[in-house]
């Protein structure tokens, strides 16, 4: 099962830098411990890590390739994790390996990016579970070319293509392999599918970055869009009875993000500072063309994928002391909402309404660096979450609630 | 981002106090043993060149030649190279200002009076450097080194290899070596420091690019991991996996098959990492399905005050752990008024479940309410009857009542003081959580069957009675609150050689199905 990582492991020590050529190295790395409290309830301490290690290897001065390898242990949940069964148990690892070739193209100031990458996330969620045999374990494919255009350091317009693969490998619907019962009826319903969650995916994106003013910059403006489309190629849809046709699951999309950053000098404890204030707003719209079909009420639920989701919240950075190795706090606030379209509301004991599902989620995170030594940081983070929704039957899933963890840890960066 | 916008203040945004200096002018001087051929190997963005005597700048293009006097812009963003034929090359980094001086066998000599630039000389040469400044005088012997000339004039030289002597205008000499840098003002030689790390030696900004490539991967691989992490929830938010009261994963899928016409069959799957196990139940109505198929089996556990225009007539249900089974067939449905029928109240249904609501509501004594009576049933565990009931138009069920079937019962509840845990029926809601045993057998005890039953939540928790404590236990409101829950329920038997079937199944499958009155 790791067998593709050690491949792709192989293929990175490969891409190391010969002699001569330049390579600059790049390491992060950061390790904590903390808790997560849902609804009163406390989590066990939990310890995190990760670590991110690429070096910029420049062959030339057109060619360059940055060969990454990015891995995470997480056993403090985030409040931004879904809530289900299981909430106060999980153990998440991942390990992503990627290479970048960076070309820059002759008399201007435009570069080509084609990139592959391979990631593989492991779950812990159960008793039952163990790595690698997890039953939302999943790995992704992906490949891609993004033209960049560094239109005046470090301000950039990006446009890139997408392909990737995402499979879980043990996750099979149960339907595709039921069998028959004690009569020798079928169990499953004709044409049920297999690997309901692999997708294929496509995605086409802009996105840049601008000064403002132009000459003499005092605010960064940031602007994206990109466009999804997900193929699950084995993932029929449910008819009106409840029985399926023999169409695939197909989902599309949008994604309109936008901020405006003001980095603000000030003074801090007599000395000089900086306060970073910023401001993010952003609007997807997901278009599916799946229904659901809720067995225990034998009710159709057409539409039940498509949503859209507005999210906004500023954020705040001070930092102060030594430039190369300040002491920061910052805080932040996002508030989400996703509205479903075809989605219905369910009371507390799961009766239907006629209102469609609507989530609201308020964000608030507040956090502490301060320089321990060069490039080390002992860091303090802490997050409060407020989810609120229309929808109140919470048996399988939360939708109203309130969740908070924090982290205590150092980082190292080089 | 903060930290590129901070990376992005102009030079521009120093103090104009400095540009009153004179601009520094850096002329290196290369000697050479061989003939010199200059050329622009690379030119990145807006790279002007202006030839010697000429005064019309122009863009110029990788594999131009350089000759004495020709100078070279590179706009913001724009970088560019120049390359010896020895393969000693300067690489001019955006917003610099560059003069080739001399280009001749014995040295080359150039000059930077802004930006910045980074050489690497040809080891094999061993040659010798020299800069210029309007203060100072550096001779270089090494490979590598950056050279960096602000507005005011200021430089900053860093060598990254070898050694440098520098002098000032008055005569002042320092030699500085390998992770060694100087700064030289117009007021002379500042102090040499360790630059120590390769970052601080001055290839700051190639990390910083790096940097950025990272961040910008780490990006792109978090929104594709949104994509897959969206799947993940979707199966979630549609129950389709919990955990049951050992801390094992459960998963389960319910769906609806239509065999035929009159036919529905609500199938119900459970697999854990050792075991599959399922229950379904396959019902036959009175006349072919609605194409809403909520309006049938809405009816199926009974009609308040007129009868029933779908029923069944006959059904099979059953649990297995795919070598195991349970089943249950029944036959010869028919719709009773059971609230007003010959037996009386005793049987009366006092609490109707209304799945439009998913609520139960009161019934009051003598209101019509009609559910189906089947004449003929029977319970098998892997093929062995265990209960069974044969009868005519029967009209309710109580044994031994007029129109109620003749019962076959080969197993019947054991209780206490008759018998004691583990094989009795018992329960532990004194010891304030739901768990719940059946246990019916024959007189010797050689043909049993066990049902061990817990209400459970979705994270595996057994529900406490203080989780009823306002419903009370019994009644609408405790049943009500019941659907909030999950059964678990394991079932053995005589038959099964040890084994057992184990399925966690919402309630609501079993009240609609009848299962649970």
């Amino acid at each position: 099962m790791l067998k593709p990582l050690f491949l792709s492991a192989v293929v990175l020590a490969a891409a190391l830098p010969a002699s001569a050529v330049e390579w600059t190295p790049v390491l992060n790395g950061s390790v904590s411990g903390g808790q997560y409290f849902f609804q009163g309830q406390r989590g066990s301490l939990g310890g995190n890590a990760a670590l991110t290690a690429a070096g910029m290897v420049k062959f030339s001065e057109r060619w360059s390739m940055l060969p990454m390898y990015n891995g995470s242990y997480r056993g403090t949940k985030g409040v931004d994790d879904g809530v289900a069964a299981g909430t106060l148990f999980q153990q998440q690892m991942d390990h992503t390996v990627s290479v970048t070739g960076i070309r820059k193209l002759e008399d201007s100031t435009w570069r080509v990016k084609p990139s592959a990458g391979y990631k593989r996330e492991f779950l812990k969620e159960t008793r039952n579970e163990s790595w690698g045999h997890g039953l939302f374990d999943y790995e992704k494919i992906s490949a891609g070319l993004e033209f960049e255009n560094i239109y005046k350091e470090p301000f950039s317009l990006r446009a890139g293509l997408d392909v990737f693969r995402v499979r879980f490998p043990s996750y099979e619907s149960l339907e595709s392999r039921s069998g028959v019962d004690p009569f020798g009826n079928p169990l499953g319903r004709e044409l049920a599918s297999k690997h309901v969650l692999d997708t294929y995916n496509w995605q086409a994106s802009v996105s840049g970055t601008r000064p403002w003013p132009f000459e003499d910059p005092k605010y960064v403006l940031s602007g994206s869009y990109a466009f999804l489309y997900k193929d699950f190629l084995d993932q029929r849809l449910v008819q009106t009875n409840g029985q399926f046709q023999d169409t695939a699951r197909k989902d599309f999309m949008q994604s309109l993000g936008g901020s405006i950053m003001r980095p603000v000098p000030v003074r801090v404890f007599g000395g000089d500072g900086r306060l970073d204030l910023s401001m993010g707003l952003s609007f997807s719209y997901n278009r599916s063309n799946q229904n659901t079909f809720d067995a225990t009420f034998a009710r159709f639920l057409g539409d039940s994928y498509s949503y859209w989701t507005l999210g906004a919240g500023p954020a705040a950075t001070l930092s102060w002391g030594d430039k190369k190795a300040p002491a920061w706090t910052s805080a932040s606030f996002r508030w989400t909402r996703q509205s479903y379209l075809g989605r219905l509301v369910q009371d507390e004991v799961g009766a239907y309404g006629s209102a469609k599902q609507k989530h609201d989620r308020y964000t608030f995170s507040i956090g502490y660096g301060y320089p321990l030594a060069p490039k080390l940081t002992m860091t303090f983070r802490t997050n409060i979450l407020w989810a609120a929704s229309n929808h109140k039957y919470q048996k399988n899933y939360a939708y109203a609630y309130r969740a908070m963890n924090y982290l205590i840890g150092v980082a190292y960066e080089y | 981002m903060s930290a590129e916008f901070q990376s992005a203040e102009p030079r521009n945004s120093r103090t104009r106090i400095r540009a009153a200096v004179a601009a520094l002018i850096l002329a290196v001087s290369f000697h050479a043993l061989l003939a010199q051929a200059v050329s622009i190997t690379s030119a990145d963005g807006k790279v002007l060149f202006l030839k010697s005597g000429s005064y019309t700048w122009a863009q110029v293009s990788t594999g131009h030649a350089l000759a004495a006097g020709d100078q070279l812009k590179t706009a913001t963003g724009a970088r560019a190279t120049v390359t010896f034929d020895d393969g000693s090359r300067v690489d001019l980094n955006p917003g610099s200002s560059f003069t080739l001086k001399e280009a001749s066998p014995q040295a080359s000599g150039m000059e930077l009076k802004l930006g910045s630039l980074k050489a690497w000389i040809s080891k094999s040469l061993n040659r010798r450097f020299q800069v210029r400044t309007p203060t100072a005088v550096c001779s270089v012997r090494g490979t590598e080194f950056g050279v960096d000339v602000d507005q005011g004039g200021d430089t900053r030289v860093q060598m990254f290899g070898g050694l440098l002597a520098v002098a000032d205008k008055a005569g002042n000499e320092v030699l500085i070596k390998d992770r060694e840098s100087l700064s030289v003002t117009s007021e002379g030689l500042g102090r040499v420091t360790d630059a120590g790390t390769r970052e601080e030696r001055g290839d700051s900004d190639a990390r910083q690019v790096a940097k950025r490539e990272v961040d910008l991967r780490m990006s792109k691989e978090e929104v594709q991991a949104a994509a897959a992490e969206e799947s993940k929830l979707s199966e979630f938010q549609e129950g389709k996996a919990i955990i049951d009261v050992n801390g094992n994963r459960v998963r389960i899928e319910e769906y609806i098959v239509r065999p035929a016409a009159d036919q529905f069959k609500l199938v119900v799957l459970n697999e854990r990492a050792d075991r599959f196990d399922y229950f379904f139940y396959h019902g036959t109505f009175n006349q072919a399905l609605p194409s809403d198929m909520s309006v049938a089996l809405r009816q199926i556990s009974g009609c308040l005050d007129v009868a029933c225009s779908y029923f069944m007539t006959s059904y099979r249900t059953g649990r297995s752990n795919t070598q195991d089974s349970m089943l249950e067939t029944a036959s010869g449905g028919h719709l009773v008024d059971i609230n007003n029928n010959a037996y009386g109240t005793p049987d009366d249904v006092t609490a109707a479940y209304d799945p439009a609501t998913a609520s139960f509501i009161p019934v009051a004594t003598g209101r019509p309410f009609f559910t189906t009576l089947y004449d003929n049933y029977n319970l098998a565990f892997n093929g062995v009857s265990h209960q069974s009931w044969a009868g005519v138009n029967i009209q309710n069920m109580k044994n031994g009542q007029a129109l109620a079937p003749v019962f076959t019962n080969v197993t019947t509840v054991q209780t206490q003081p008759g018998c004691a845990p583990p094989n009795c029926t018992y329960n532990e809601i004194s010891e304030g959580v739901f768990h719940d045993v059946v246990y019916a057998a024959n007189g010797d005890g050689s043909v049993w069957e066990k049902y061990d039953s817990y209400v459970i939540s979705d994270a595996g928790k057994i529900a406490k009675t203080s989780d009823f404590s306002a419903t009370g236990f019994g009644g609408t409101s405790f049943k009500q609150t019941l659907l909030g829950w999950n059964f678990q329920t394991i079932v053995t038997a005589s038959e099964f050689n040890g084994r057992k079937i184990d399925l966690v199944v919402e309630p609501k499958i079993f009240i609609q199905s009848g299962l649970i009155p």
